[in-house]
């Protein structure tokens, strides 16, 4: 494992100082800046198990807990009927609680400011969109003392999300009932239900944009680049993660994952990174078609 | 950087952020009108607190000659900069008498900056101070737009979206509605852009904003002091790094 990853550093420089005109693996212009990109999954069965992909965010935190990284985690935990909530975990077994993505929303970064009242160093876990909230509330702290104790902020990739009726509706007319579904996910263009009698139901995600939060819309972050580290699944082999380490402390504490056998890694060529690339794409071009074009903070042409 | 403090109609908690933030920065208060000081202060930046009474000229005479003297005017806390709680009382009560001629500093004179917050957390004046001691453009621009000068946004406006004082709804829903330009309202309305981070309620220093979904605010604890609105990441984005 650690070959992988020293080859991968290795690559890096190589590219960066143009000695054999090779690409970097992702295109920091489509998924922001970043360090190394892996192919991951979580070495515990368990945690793989309850994970969505790989279950690498869920090892990776509890990683960063285990290790004094970080003392606590908020992360998002299901409640009855799918209904995600944000949770300040402490313990790193109970974040296999919050292991699975919920496909509605979760306000994480509701509960930073309790979080960083209690603790020397959090770590959160979210959407692009939340990431970015972190890192405004860093750079332009109005009400939230702090933030330099946000130690750790783990991205996951986002198409969209949806608010938690939109999300019934959008189950009741793929004649779903939530009580029955085992497992929600997007992948190879398709939001994909298994229910309980292990049926799968499937809609194309070009579909899904009636049912999704409008505020998605103007969204043109996939791969959350201001985090410290970004998971995924897309472009990933089944039951894999990709994951893009940005920083050198989110660097830092991969390798020590890897080191101890808490991650186990795969070469990033097994994989189709083109895929986020892709994606990352997409999302960057869809605004353009949003209702409101002129919104400012986001528009391509508008700068502020 | 020498600074000056005028603290007017305010409960006090800016101006002590202001001096804990130039303590650990390293910049000086050389004037202050809560150290009995008067006069045209010799300051780089002034820093006002707080709201004004229309009907005290006293106090308007000396937030001209105060401001006259200083290059960089910067309205401190949602007193100065917005109203804050000083025009709307809490518990949805009927505004005193005096509501109606109490105005944010900010109305009064020409402000560079504007910090949102109530109070601005001791972080937030320390990460204005470095911005503008780097005067370092694209980081001061936030505080620039929320000081009102919401005209540069867009050249061909007739009239600016919002003044000096950001409009009470605009602050206590979702945000952006302020810097949109509003042409569908529909969009705008229904608070489509909100993703539901939550950062809007934990930055809240009332505990006034309930998270289901998206914001729900609790009308009985909000001082208007536009800190959601200032937080929200998606009222202005923030450049990276
Ligand atoms: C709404 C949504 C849309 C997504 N769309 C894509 C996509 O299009 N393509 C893609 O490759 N990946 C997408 N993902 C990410 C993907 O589903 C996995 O979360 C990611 O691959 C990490 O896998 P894992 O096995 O490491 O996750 P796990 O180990 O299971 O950990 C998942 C983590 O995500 C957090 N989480 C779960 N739901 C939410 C939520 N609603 N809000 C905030 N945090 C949450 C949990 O707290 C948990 O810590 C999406 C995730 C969500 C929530
Ligand atoms: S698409 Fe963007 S705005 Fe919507 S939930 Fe995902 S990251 Fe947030
Ligand atoms: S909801 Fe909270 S942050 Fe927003 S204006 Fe009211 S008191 Fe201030
Ligand atoms: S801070 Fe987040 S939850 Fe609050 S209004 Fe803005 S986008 Fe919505």
């Amino acid at each position: 494992m650690r070959k992988i990853l020293r080859k991968l550093v290795g690559k890096e420089e190589e590219t960066e100082t143009g000695t054999d005109g090779g690409e970097r693996p992702l295109d920091p212009e489509l998924v922001g800046e970043y360090r190394t990109v892996l192919l991951t999954r979580a070495t515990d069965e368990r945690v793989r198990e309850a994970g969505q992909d790989g279950g690498t965010t869920t090892a990776l935190l509890a990683h960063a807990l285990d290790e004094g990284h970080v003392d606590a985690v908020v992360a998002a935990v299901k409640k009855n009927g799918w209904k995600p909530e944000p949770r300040i975990i402490t313990d790193p077994d109970e974040l296999i609680e919050a292991a699975g993505s919920k496909y509605s929303i979760s306000p994480n970064v509701s509960l930073l400011n309790e979080a960083l009242a209690a603790h020397e160093s959090v770590a959160i876990v979210g959407t692009p969109c939340q990431i970015t909230a972190v890192r405004k509330a860093q750079k332009y702290p109005y009400g939230l003392p702090d933030t330099d104790a946000v130690a750790l902020t783990v991205g996951i990739f986002c198409t969209e999300n949806f608010e938690y009726d939109n999300l019934l509706a959008l189950l009741k007319d793929m004649n779903v009932d939530i009580d029955d579904v085992e497992r929600m996910d997007i992948s190879k263009g398709k939001f994909i239900v298994l229910t309980k009698d292990g049926e799968e139901h499937t809609v194309p995600v070009k579909e899904l944009g009636r049912y999704s939060n409008e505020a998605c819309e103007y969204c043109t972050d996939f791969t959350a680049e201001e985090a410290d580290v970004s998971v995924g699944s897309v472009g990933a082999p089944d039951g894999w993660n990709v994951l893009i380490v940005r920083t050198e402390t989110a660097e830092e504490l991969v390798q020590s994952a890897v080191e101890n056998d808490v991650l186990e890694t795969k070469d990033p060529e097994e994989g189709n990174l083109n895929l986020v690339e892709k994606l990352s794409e997409d999302k960057k071009t869809r605004i353009q078609a949003s209702k409101c074009a002129t919104w400012r903070p986001y528009h391509p042409n508008v700068p502020l | 950087m020498k600074i000056a403090v005028l603290s007017l109609m305010a409960c006090g908690a800016c101006a002590r952020n202001l001096e804990e933030a130039c303590h650990e920065t390293g910049h000086e208060i050389v004037w202050s009108s809560l150290d009995g000081d008067t006069g045209k202060p010799d300051a780089d930046v002034l820093f006002i607190d707080g709201a004004v009474d229309f009907t005290d000229h006293e106090t308007l005479e000396k937030l001209q000659e105060t401001t006259s003297a200083v290059g960089t005017v910067v309205s401190l806390g949602s007193c100065a900069a917005t109203g804050g709680f000083e025009r709307h009382v809490i518990g949805m009560r009927d505004p005193d008498r005096y509501h109606f001629t109490v105005f944010p500093a900010a109305k009064f004179t020409d402000t560079d900056y504007a910090i949102t917050g109530c109070p601005p957390t001791t972080d937030a004046i320390a990460a204005f101070l470095q911005a503008l001691d780097e005067r370092d453009e694209e980081a001061l621009r936030p505080y620039k737009v929320l000081s009102g000068d919401y005209h540069a946004l867009k050249p061909d406006l007739p009239a600016p979206v919002t003044g000096p004082e950001l409009p009470v709804e605009d602050v206590l829903l979702t945000s952006n509605k302020d810097l949109c330009l509003g042409c569908d309202l529909d969009v705008i309305e229904k608070d489509l852009f909100c993703v539901g981070c939550g950062t809007c309620s934990t930055a809240c220093p009332a505990m006034a904003i309930v998270m289901d979904e998206k914001p729900v605010i609790r009308q009985e604890r909000c001082i208007r002091c536009g800190t959601c609105f200032a937080s929200c990441p998606r009222s202005f984005k923030t450049t990276r790094g």
